[in-house]
């Protein structure tokens, strides 16, 4: 068959996406993970540095912990999350705007500064440290705190998006079949934020797994 | 037969938009009534009002000798079916049926038994553990139909039930609709913009167009007896002319005398004349008889639709005829041919403009 100038026009923008993709990703990954097969002088290893990586207790440990931190900020991120969008979408409350923009504040700024702000306020100076109850803000708690509070508006954002293109006519359907608004938050409105909750939660767990600001005050 | 449902001088307003004008007529028990009309009559709005998914500004409902003007929705006695169908996506087949009959709270048993009962109903037994993606559309139509009837509902609503499915399909479905409404007595309420639908699967008609009713009556007054031209012209295909009042029988159309069967006050009219009752005149003997050459032919089958422009004394005037289509082939008549053709005086109908 013969190619129409659509098609080409296709291939070359095809072929544009897939140089960037090679010269800004594949090389930069190629780069760094063919050091990780050398030794310090630059001969080929094989696997043996990972084998001394993961034979290291306290490095293993320590994608324990990031998966830990992550997977726990996730549960509760989402969690929050999914009920202020819920309110903000569906309920008649007053002041949606108000809330919604203060939710949204902290998408703005690096994740360092609610690191910065936690320990200001629970720090070992902080004004409001007798309300952490003898727990330190300098460990896991206060990470998982920092890092829901960076998360939480993309989070939101996701969420609230997916809950407002709800199809309102299985709303409609349904109330006229008699429905209690728990029945139906679980028939029509779950099962229709389904998608974005889980986008949503991969958001929220790449954002944390990668983030370096908050542990490392 | 009684009353079941009367709807009383029913007022609906959008902001400054009036959608329904002093609406009211009753829906007999065990009836089947067609709202028609064109798009944005609102008739579809109405039907909202009475189940409830939208108050009307003023008037009143009232359903089996009860007021439920202000009731909502789930305290009315109804099923609905949309047209969008509305399954719940996540729910099988016997998940989206015995949905009503759980949210009242019925045991397992009864509910089993009911959803096998409906499911047979309308010819779907086997797709009990589908979800609604793996049906075509006029299986989830007939689900939605099922999950309406569940209740056993006092009103059945049916909102353009068909008009989003294809022709062959809708053409069954429309038997099978009628079919189950007349076996199970249930009193049914269905708006379609579709007069063939609407004619073919009422009991009676009303006609709505902007916002208020034009005319209700059995199919065949409406088609017979329109009161009004957008009734002629809405329903089925009609000739609408301006005419002048000559004497109580006669008037002149474009300056040409016709006689009719009617009796006429006004002196400024206007009548309609279908399409079928335009007749060729073959003795020459006929009454209202005026000369015409056909522009074109369109052949409908048994039927072929002449387009022909008629030497009325004053102008000619193009008028739509039907024909059998063998006299047509028969008589060798062709685009450009020379015919007589009589608009008989029964055939012509005093309208309101």
């Amino acid at each position: 068959m013969k190619k129409s100038r659509d098609d080409y026009l296709t291939i070359f923008f095809i072929s544009i996406i897939g140089i960037y993709i090679l010269i800004a990703l594949a090389f930069p990954m190629y780069a760094i993970l063919s050091k990780s097969v050398e030794n310090k002088d630059g001969i080929f290893i094989g696997f043996e540095n990972y084998q001394s990586y993961f034979s290291n207790p306290a490095l293993v440990y320590s994608i324990y912990n990031s998966l830990f931190i992550s997977i726990i900020t996730m549960v509760i991120t989402i969690s929050l999350a999914f009920i202020f969008a819920y309110a903000l979408t569906k309920s008649c409350m007053i002041g949606k705007g108000v809330f919604r923009s203060i939710a949204m504040i902290p998408i703005l700024v690096p994740s360092l500064l609610s690191g910065i702000s936690l320990i200001y306020l629970f720090g070992k100076q902080g004004i409001l440290r007798d309300l952490m109850m003898g727990y330190d803000i300098y460990g896991p708690i206060g990470i998982i705190i920092a890092e829901v509070f960076y998360t939480f508006p993309h989070a939101l954002l996701i969420i609230i998006t997916a809950l407002s293109i709800g199809d309102a006519r299985l709303y409609e359907a349904a109330k006229v079949l008699r429905s209690k608004s728990i029945r139906t938050f679980f028939t029509v409105t779950l099962p229709s934020a389904k998608y974005g909750v889980i986008s949503a939660a991969f958001v929220v767990f790449t954002l944390v797994i990668t983030d370096f600001g908050i542990p490392k005050l | 037969m009684e009353q079941y449902l009367s709807v009383k001088n029913i007022n609906k307003n959008f902001g400054d938009f009036q959608a329904l004008k002093n609406v009211s007529f009753d829906v007999k028990e065990g009836e089947f009534v067609c709202i028609l009309g064109p798009s944005g009559c609102g008739k579809t709005t109405l039907l909202r009002v009475i189940a409830g998914l939208e108050s009307q500004s003023e008037g009143l409902i009232n359903q089996n000798n009860k007021d439920i003007s202000l009731l909502p929705p789930d305290q009315r006695d109804f099923g609905i079916v949309f047209q969008s169908y509305a399954l719940f996506p996540n729910l099988s087949v016997k998940n989206n049926i015995s949905f009503g009959l759980k949210t009242r709270k019925q045991n397992k048993e009864t509910i089993d038994k009911r959803v096998n009962e409906l499911l047979e109903l309308v010819g779907l037994s086997d797709h009990i553990n589908k979800f609604s993606a793996q049906l075509s559309g006029g299986e989830q139509q007939r689900v939605a139909l099922a999950r309406a009837l569940a209740p056993s509902p006092g009103l059945l609503l049916l909102d353009e039930p068909l008009s989003a499915l294809d022709a062959k399909v809708r053409q069954h479905l429309r038997l099978e609709i009628k079919n189950l409404q007349r076996q199970l007595g249930v009193t049914t309420i269905m708006v379609t913009h579709d007069q063939e639908e609407a004619l073919t699967m009422a009991d009676r008609i009303i006609l709505m167009n902007n916002g208020v009713i034009e005319q209700e009556g059995s199919p065949q007054d409406l088609y017979l007896k329109p009161e009004t031209a957008f009734s002629a012209n809405f329903i089925g295909t009609t000739n609408l002319f301006k005419a002048k009042r000559i004497s109580e029988n006669s008037l002149e159309i474009n300056g040409s005398t016709l006689e009719c069967n009617e009796n006429i006050k006004d002196d400024l009219l206007t009548v309609t004349i279908r399409p079928e009752d335009i007749k060729i005149s073959k003795t020459g003997n006929e009454k209202n008889i005026l000369k015409g050459t056909i522009k074109e032919l369109e052949f409908l089958g048994s039927n072929i639709r002449g387009h022909i422009e008629v030497d009325f004394k004053s102008e000619k005037t193009n008028v739509i005829c039907n024909f059998a289509s063998e006299y047509i082939l028969n008589n060798n008549i062709q685009n450009n041919s020379s015919v007589s053709i009589s608009l008989q005086p029964h055939a012509i109908k005093v309208v309101k403009a």
